[in-house]
């Protein structure tokens, strides 16, 4: 799927929602990411979805 | 607004000017099995956020209405037109509870559904990139 696809991306406390219509959407639950492929997953879908409701990446010392 | 438009509709042009970092291919791939759990309180979240508009007010009416209703029941002394009028009251009071309570069930179904679909017991399996995210919903290794 290319990511004109999906209409939105929705960050919530435990996983992701890639939204492929108003009611349809794919779940990407946190527990399934190894570490620091969150903060990835969040800057591709950044680069690519416009308007992603996401939190900010956290910056490493 | 018109420089942040020119530069959305080029998006090559932003991703030079930004730097290399941005031209790198990133991918990553993950094996997604939901559990019932998190897909139910997805599909929760998911329903609150749609209906939200609605939810709300209608929040309020029911709290509204509830301390009503409890007010004339406790104060029996009530002028009679209060009592009249939670009696007419008391239909919405039930229909605002409903309408909370099929929010849930509602979801509990749509998740029911979706666990059911061998697929989701299968899991998926997801490449994302750059170019888009390829999902395989049937892992060869588990049939």
């Amino acid at each position: 799927m290319n990511w004109t696809a999906f209409t939105r991306a929705r960050e919530v406390s435990d996983a992701f929602l890639l939204y492929v219509t108003r009611d349809n959407f794919h779940l990407f639950p946190k527990r399934c990411f190894a570490p620091g492929e969150i903060d990835l997953f969040r800057e591709i879908i950044r680069a690519n979805l416009a308007g992603a409701k996401l939190q900010p990446v956290v910056a490493k010392s | 607004m018109v420089v942040r438009g020119f530069l959305d509709s080029n998006r090559k042009g932003c991703a030079r000017l930004r730097g290399p970092t941005v031209d790198k291919e990133r991918s990553l791939s993950l094996f997604v099995k939901h559990q019932f759990g998190e897909l139910y309180s997805a599909n929760l979240k998911h329903a609150a956020l749609r209906l939200r508009f609605f939810s709300i007010p209608a929040g309020v009416i029911l709290v509204l209405l509830g301390s009503i209703l409890i007010i004339v029941h406790l104060r029996r002394s009530i002028e009679t037109d209060w009592s009249n009028l939670a009696e007419n009251l008391e239909p919405l009071f039930l229909l605002m509870v409903a309408f909370f309570v099929l929010i849930p069930v509602l979801a509990l179904i749509g998740t029911q559904r979706t666990v059911r679909d061998p697929r989701t017991k299968n899991g998926f399996t997801y490449d994302v990139s750059n170019h888009g995210i390829r999902c395989e919903g049937w892992r060869v290794d588990s049939i």
